[in-house]
């Protein structure tokens, strides 16, 4: 979503369990969507507000759910769509769920102090009200939601969840290493290594890569480094795919983005003949995603994939979509 | 004097006293008396006007956006334990000499009246006190006592 290198004053406002609240942009590194992160899922017996662990920028960072430590209506569990705030408290990396980021409120916007005895307060976590679009968001000081007793339940969960962590960097590793080097039955071996540990979501999406891999002739028999191969921006997706359709390529574009595989592209003489991003097999719908990432790589396997040749037509209309797409975002 | 007349006092401080004018409200079926130099305005409520927050007092609505400023929204009837449909309009009430700090629950937009020479007030606990002689199911809202509520 937003990559935050320089430092930005103001704060974001976000929505939680039907409320809207702001938090000072001081600590926030960036801020991204739950599906864009690898996450190591929580283990049974946790507080009901610790999400799991995420690795980000080198460093496991906890997740822990706002609504739940609010105590405002929470999702039962940590949906792809949830918006992760990435930034520390107490200088300890930490990723905040909340439902929705609504945008940017500028430092200038005046706050008034939220009375305490009108207005639960939480201890000190919401100790001012500000006027956004017309409508009152609470600010929200994260640190404040933490009584001793939540310390303590904090550090052991941070303790208790190393092993999930020391996975998920393994796991990873070994994706980003199958990704280089495709195989089947490494997706495979990889899938049943996920549900082993319980991590379902994952262990399906490696089952799925699997078949994907089965199911195309050529693709398993490429080689483990392809023709083209190079740093994927969203300008450089749309050459990459304006020269694969008119130079009547077919093949399987792959695209990384870090520590995973976030999709591929079939090529068939020229016409794009599906594309997947994650969950998403709808071809429209993952070629749009696939242009959100950032900071990926791609890489071009020259073969014929399997099925018939595609409507021209639809390539020319996916192009032109993701021209204007390229073209707004720039 | 009536041990009722014995019961009852008429504190200085609030601005009531007979022939004063006041703003008269209707919250359910009770009716509320709103000191004149506290009334700075009166506003219809539309559905959605006013968001709700965790509150820590019964009476309080939640926040409503009165001159690009959060205020809280105050519900007189629940004060004294009584329930009513969301209101549909609302005073804002300030001080003489301060920001407005309020906005107060009505059913329909108020009229301003006389205080009757007969008035009385029963002392009460919270920031609205009953008024005896002459008006029914009437009560004061105690202005002092409301600031003090609101400022902890």
């Amino acid at each position: 979503m937003i990559a935050t290198e320089k430092h930005l004053a103001g704060s974001l406002w976000l929505r939680v369990g039907g409320r809207d609240f702001s938090l000072s942009l001081e600590r926030v590194r960036r801020v991204a969507l739950c599906r864009q992160l690898r996450c190591a899922p929580p283990r049974t017996g946790v507080p009901s507000w610790w999400n799991g662990v995420t690795l980000d920028a080198g460093q496991p960072h906890p997740l822990l759910n706002l609504a739940e430590l609010i105590g405002v209506p929470a999702a039962p569990t940590l949906a792809p769509d949830a918006v992760v705030v990435l930034g520390s408290l107490w200088q300890q990396p930490v990723g905040l769920v909340c439902d929705h980021f609504r945008g940017v409120i500028p430092a200038a916007a005046p706050s008034w102090p939220l009375s305490p005895n009108l207005f639960v307060n939480a201890d000190g976590a919401l100790p001012r009200i500000r006027l956004c679009a017309g409508k009152p968001v609470t600010d929200l000081a994260p640190e404040q939601l933490f009584s001793a007793a939540r310390h303590t339940q904090f550090d052991q969960a941070m303790k208790d969840s190393k092993e999930n962590v020391d996975q998920l960097w393994e796991l990873s590793e070994l994706e980003q290493k199958l990704a280089g080097a495709p195989s089947a039955q490494g997706y495979l071996d990889l899938s049943a290594r996920y549900r082993k540990l319980g991590w379902v979501e994952e262990a399906e999406r490696m089952q799925a890569r699997a078949s994907e891999i089965k199911g195309h002739a050529a693709p398993m028999a490429r080689p483990a480094h392809g023709g083209l191969s190079g740093p994927c921006t969203p300008r450089v997706l749309l050459e990459l795919l304006q020269v694969l359709r008119l130079t009547t390529k077919s093949g399987e574009l792959l695209l990384d983005a870090p520590g995973r595989i976030a999709g591929s592209v079939s090529f068939h003489t020229g016409c794009i003949a599906a594309a997947r991003c994650g969950n998403t097999a709808d071809t429209r719908a993952a070629l749009k995603e696939l242009f959100a990432l950032r900071g990926g790589r791609y890489q071009f396997f020259p073969g014929a994939p399997a099925g018939d040749t595609p409507a021209p037509g639809d390539t020319a209309a996916f192009m032109a979509e993701l021209e204007t797409l390229v073209r707004t975002a720039s | 004097m009536s041990p009722l007349a014995q019961a009852v006092l008429t504190p200085p401080a609030g601005g009531f006293k007979p022939g004063a004018v006041a703003l008269r409200i209707r919250r359910g079926n009770m009716f509320f008396l709103l000191p004149r130099p506290w009334v700075r305005g009166m506003r219809e409520l539309h559905v959605g006007a006013c968001t709700p927050l965790p509150r820590a007092k019964r009476w309080v609505l939640g926040i409503v956006e009165e001159s690009s400023q959060p205020l809280p929204l105050l519900d007189p009837a629940a004060s004294l334990g009584a329930t009513a449909a969301a209101p549909t309009a609302a005073v804002v009430l300030g001080a003489p000499d301060r920001e407005p700090f309020a906005l107060v629950g009505a059913d329909e937009p108020g009229r301003f009246v006389s205080i009757p020479g007969a008035a009385l007030l029963e002392p009460e606990s919270g920031w609205v006190c009953r008024i005896h002689g002459g008006l029914k199911s009437t009560w004061w809202l105690e202005t002092g006592r409301l600031s003090a509520e609101l400022e902890g």
